[in-house]
Order: C-alpha cells, then structure tokens, then sequence
C-alpha cells in the first residue's frame, strides 16, 4: 500500500476526528490509496465501522462511531452533486447503519476543507461543531438542547453571524433516543433512516455546522462544466420530477399494486388522488427549492393554515412520507400528510419509520392487539388523520404507547406479542420503504440481503427494467435483458448483483439518484473529478468492497441469514386490485437469495470467503471474521 | 377531408415529457386531443410521446389499466405513466 500522502485532485486529501470523550480535535490525511480503494459515501463508513469498533458495543454509547462522509462528487458545480452519507451503528437494527441526504450541508464541507468527519466518543454537556475553512472547534449547545430543528439552525446561524452556515442538526427526538430520530441538513433535507440521528443525540452532539470558502479542485473543469450545461438544457425532459416532486405518479403506483396501503395489506387506494404530490402542490405548495447546483429542484415547501398550521420552514412530503402516513395509514386527508411531515422535521425523525410503525399500531388496534386503554382514548383506525397525528405526537414526545411505538415496530411488536410480530412489517428491523416487493421483487430481495436493512435508495425498481429505453447504455455494465417485474428467478438474482452494484454507486460518489446521468456521463464525471483512469469494472469493484465490508460488520454482530428474511406479508397477495395473487414466493426468495451470497461471493452463511476479500484486496479483513475458524 | 364524426376527443393526462410540442400539453395535467376514430390507445401514446415512447410504462383508461390495442371511444379518459421509478 502506498503510504505516502499525496493531494488527491476532486478531495481535499483530509478526514476530521471528534474525541467527545476528551474534547479533542485531530485530523488524518489518508494516503491517495485510501481514496481510490475506497471512493467515499459507505465505501469510507464500512471500513471504519469495521475497524475502529468490536462487536456488539452499545450503538447509543460512546463506543459507537459516528461518520460523516463525502463523495468525490459532493460539492462539485454540476447538478446532483449535493449529497453526503452518515453512518454509525444503528440503534433501531443493530445492524450497519448508514443513511443519506442532500442538500447544500455536503458541498459546504467539501468547501471547507474536509472529506469526512468521525465523531468517537460522549459529550457530557450538549456541544455542536463548527467548522470553518479547515478549522474546528467545539461549542457550547445547552442554549439550543431541546430546541427544535428550525429555531436551533438559526440560532446557531445568529450566534457565529453568518446566514449562509450549514447545519447537520438533529431535533428533540434525536436528543431523547428515539431509535428512528434522523438528522437534517438545513431543517429540510434528512438524512432519514436507521436512526443516526440518536447516535448523534447519544453523543450530545447537536449540530455541525460548517462554512467554507474554498473552491473543490477537479482533474478537468471543462467536462464537469459541460455535463451541467447539458443536464440544465435537458432535465425537463428526463426528470420530471421537477414539477411536482417525487410522488407525482401515486396514481400510476396505485394501479399497478406499489403503493402500500393499510400496513402493506394493499398496494392500490381508493383516494389516492386526494394525496398525489400534483394535489399537495396544488392546494399547499408555497414554491420548489433544490440541492447544491442542481436546477431540477424536486422539493416542494408547503404551508397549510387550518385546521394544522404547517410552518413552510420544514418543507414539504415527498413521496415516502405522502405513503407512509397516506395510503400506508389509510389516510385520504393531504393536511394531515403535510402536518405530520412537518412535526416529523420540526422533531428529527425518520418519516418512512415512523409512518410505518403507526400504521403497524393501527392494524394491531383494529385487529384487538391494542385497545383504547392502551392508546389513551386515541382510535387509533386506519383512515383516522387526527389519530394519527396525535399518535406521532406522542411518539416525539415519548409519552404513553408513543414511548413504545418510538423503539421502532420490530421491538415494539415483541412487546405487544400475540402474533403482532407479523403485523411489523421491517427487514432486521429497519421499516420497510413505500415499494411493494410482490410487484418489485428485486427490490424485495434487496430489503432483504442488504447490510443496513430495507433500505430503498441502493435498490433495484424492477418495472424500469421491464423494457429497457436505458439497455443501451446499460449494456456497458451488461444489464441488458428485460425481465417481467413480478419474476423472481436466478437471472432477477443477477440483475439484483450486477445491476445493484451501479445503484449503490451513487452513495459512494456523494450524487443523487434522482438526476437522470447516464452511466457514461458517470464514469466520464469520476474520471473528470479524480483525474484518475477510471472503469465500469473499477466503480463497481469499489461498489462491492463497501458492501462486504458492512456485511462483515454484521456478521460479526451475530447476524445470519435468518434476519434476511422478508416479512410474512408479502407471502400473502394483496386484497384486490392488479396484483391480487402475486405474492413473494419462500422457495424462490430463498434460492434468490443463495444465488446473491454466491455472486457476492459469500458463503451459505452470507459471511464472505477469503478469496473474495483477497480479489477485492481487502484481505486485511480476516482479522474481522476470525477466518480460518479457530479450532477449539 | 376529415368531417366531425370522424373526429373523437379525449383527455389524455402524461407523466412523461413530450419531446415534440402538443397542443395543450403540460406535465402531469389533463388536456384535450382530437383523435382520428378508431385510433388505438398505443396509437395515441405514439403521437403525444413521440421519441419519449420508450419511457411509457402502463396506461389507463378511465382509471382502468388497459392495452395499447384498445380502441378509443369518445371523452375518455387517459392516463400515460412513465416506468415506475423510486422516489
């Protein structure tokens, strides 16, 4: 390994270490090897994780760690580069956690001077971060403990006198250890699931806010330059989310059996159009607003006077949070929606978790596993927007059977028992995300095997690749074969691999899922950036590093294949509509599922083999699996 | 000549940008098309999507999902959806 540290073209070649433990402050410079092995995003989160920690520690204590990591991408002036990941631990899993977020938050540190932060160790008193042009100190937060997501950025905006600072911030939630508490980049932009947000809280660390000045250096500005020319001529065009934001199509998922509805029993609602992202606008929207240099501004900031005022501050629901605590809740009112979005960002937690793990309370209501004892009077009735309102209340506040439901559904479940367990509808606990696996079975099988749980962001959407207007290009990375959404076989195995590996990439590279790139203008941004001869290959072997790493992780958590298993539910078809009789087959999800072990190159117990970690060049992973088995 | 009783109308709702200028045409919004009698639902989305026709995904009619091999009748209602991505 090449230890001699070089500047890294398109980095700044730097990583910040938080001691909170013995208010220390230090910063590593990683040699150009580390950068190339390991690109950024989970490629820098895994490795640390997995290095840096031992087994089964306290993910709220002060031996987790707490990364926040760029991309070589991140801050670079083109669209879609406004992206950072956060990772630790997590508290709501147990498992890997790893969330991401947009935003100016990642830019801005990428300006002033960092690639990553790792934050080790407990604060006794509330503190936040500030970072300013390659300097860091920690502050005081006790003034702002307790506050609210939008009155904390601003004070911390007052108190250092700049109204251009950026904030990586949590609300109450995250202080009260929710397990889903989330952080927010600039109150709207959140880095959403498995619960990074009470790690951060667990440390006393209220925000980090940053401001810098310097401009990211890149390998060949003009290529980066013409690729966002091109991408503000033709976004129209190819990303329609500009518009309406995410969730302008619910109807068309209504249809098709993708939109949850009633805890996932259905995949169509009757009201949809009540709650479309075109309704909300149309009756609430109060403008669009984007990320870092991108011009598609998919984000849609919403006010709403009776009978919830909703503050404008906090943005407005995209198409996770319009199904979580629409149709998924049986909720027809958009108000509703609008206001629990915003309660969700006032407070710091998860949408998608805590959508689900109410409309996991209200099927075990309706079915008699909680009664009106236990709700404090609240009918807590699929359809009830007042109900559910309160209940997200009381979740934020910790109060009554919100306390219980704020430990996420899985661990709730296990409380309320009676069979309520198969009413939680989670893959290692992490809630599920609005894309039912009966219609998208890739993406089913990826909820199922990934490290972080069911995450949706690195999945496959098996109806894009129904016919293929994208195969052409996709043919570079050989994905090429149309295969019927609904199909789950050994070649969907495949495409889960292979066409996986180029989902997750985005994450590693600090870019946005959503701006429509091909993957040659990808290759062409890296190569732009880095400087460095740059391959599909290449990318994708990066891609994978990352995702043995975290799987390593957990199996040295203990984890096996039996916490990759699917909920029962999408055993069992939807009540009606398109997709009445397709269900997510055991037999073949299990096959599927074996089929990926080994393209990873893992074994039948999901733990990776020793020739895999030698061709990744990561041999120096052994050490983590105890590999070859100690003889006793 | 086209007479009026070989002319139908119909509502067409597109969640895919049209490449080529329609009258009318505006993301995600409902509006009015003249349309030969006898013309096909694939027929329509050709004419209103043009090049962009590799992005449709299903399509419905009046709130039904339905083929591109359906005949159109008058003042229905249709309804042209891009694959269905992530969001």
């Amino acid at each position: 390994m090449d230890m001699e540290n070089k500047t890294v073209v398109g980095y700044n070649g730097r990583i910040l270490r938080i001691n909170l433990n013995e208010r220390k402050i230090s910063v590593e410079e990683p040699p150009t090897d580390y950068y190339q092995r390991y690109l950024g995003g989970r490629g820098f989160i895994a490795p640390t994780l997995l290095q840096e920690m031992s087994a089964k520690m306290d993910p709220l204590g002060p031996d987790n760690k707490l990364v926040f990591a760029l991309g070589p991408l991140t801050g670079m002036p083109f669209p879609g580069s406004g992206r950072n990941s956060v990772g630790a631990k997590s508290p709501l899993t147990f498992a890997f956690g790893e969330a991401e977020a947009g935003g100016f938050w990642g830019a801005e540190l990428k300006r002033a001077g960092f690639d990553a932060i790792i934050v080790s160790g407990n604060s006794n008193t509330p503190v936040f971060l500030w970072i300013k042009d390659g300097q860091a100190e920690l502050r005081d937060a006790s003034h702002i403990w307790g506050t609210e997501v939008a009155p904390a950025h601003l004070a911390i905006q007052k108190e250092l006198g700049d109204k251009h600072i950026r904030t990586a911030i949590i609300g109450p939630a995250g202080e009260k250890l929710i397990r889903f508490a989330c952080i927010l980049n600039d109150i709207t932009h959140a880095a959403g699931r498995t619960g990074m947000g009470a790690v951060m809280g667990s440390k006393k660390l209220k925000a980090i806010a940053v401001r810098g000045r310097n401009t990211p250096q890149m390998a060949d500005q003009k290529i980066i330059a013409d690729l966002g020319r091109w991408m503000a001529q033709n976004f129209k065009e190819k990303a329609a989310v500009w518009k309406y934001g995410t969730g302008h199509m619910m109807e068309g998922y209504s249809l098709a059996g993708n939109l949850p509805t009633f805890n996932f029993q259905d995949g169509g609602f009757a009201a949809v159009e009540k709650i479309t992202a075109q309704a909300v606008c149309d009756q609430f929207r109060v403008e669009m607003y984007g990320c870092y240099a991108c011009p598609i501004r998919c984000k849609k900031r919403v006010t709403v006077g009776s009978p919830y005022f909703v503050d404008p501050i906090y943005g407005g629901p995209e198409y996770e949070t319009l199904a979580s605590f629409g149709s998924n809740c049986g909720i027809s009112d958009p108000k509703a929606i609008c206001k629990a979005h915003e309660i969700c960002n006032r407070n710091g937690i998860d949408t998608i978790s805590a959508g689900a793990t109410i409309s996991f309370a209200m099927e075990c209501f309706e079915k008699g596993l909680l009664n009106i004892k236990d709700t404090d009077g609240i009918e807590l009735r699929f359809g009830n927007g007042e109900a559910m309102l309160k209940m997200l209340e009381q979740i934020v506040q910790k109060q009554g059977l919100g306390a219980l439901l704020s430990e996420g559904s899985r661990l709730a479940a296990k409380q309320i028992g009676r069979g309520s367990e198969e009413l939680a509808i989670n893959v290692k606990g992490l809630e599920v995300p609005m894309h039912d696996p009966r219609l998208k079975q890739g993406m089913g099988l990826h909820y199922s095997v990934h490290p972080a749980g069911a995450d949706h962001c690195s999945g496959v959407h098996d109806t894009l690749l129904e016919k293929g207007p994208q195969f052409e290009e996709w043919a570079a990375i050989d994905v090429n074969e149309s295969i019927p959404s609904i199909e789950l076989s050994p070649r969907k195995a495949r495409l889960v691999y292979q066409f996986g590996l180029w989902r997750h990439l985005p994450n590693y590279l600090g870019l946005c899922v959503l701006v429509p790139y091909s993957s040659k203008q990808i290759l062409n941004a890296v190569e732009a950036v880095t400087g460095w001869p740059m391959s599909y290959w290449r990318l994708m072997k990066t891609v994978e590093r990352g995702i043995t790493l975290a799987k390593i992780f957990n199996v040295r958590e203990g984890f096996t294949p039996a916490e990759d298993a699917l909920p029962r539910r999408f055993g069992v078809s939807q009540r009606g509509g398109n997709l009445k009789g397709v269900t997510v087959d055991p037999g073949k999800l299990s096959e599927a599922q074996k089929l990926y072990f080994q393209m990873m190159g893992w074994d039948e117990q999901g733990i990776p083999t020793r020739a895999r970690l030698v061709e990744l060049d990561i041999t120096w992973a052994l050490a983590y699996l105890n590999f070859p088995p100690k003889k006793t | 000549m086209i007479k009026n009783q070989d002319i139908i109308i119909v509502m067409v709702r597109s969640f895919i940008p049209s490449r080529e200028l329609v009258e009318g045409y505006e993301l995600g919004r409902p509006f009015k098309i003249e349309l030969p009698r006898g013309i096909t639902l694939g027929e329509l989305a050709q004419t209103v999507l043009s090049k962009n026709i590799d992005q449709l995904g299903i399509m419905a009619v009046n709130g039904e999902g339905a083929k591109k091999n359906l005949v159109l009748s008058p003042g229905d209602k249709v309804d042209l959806y891009a694959l269905l991505d992530g969001g």
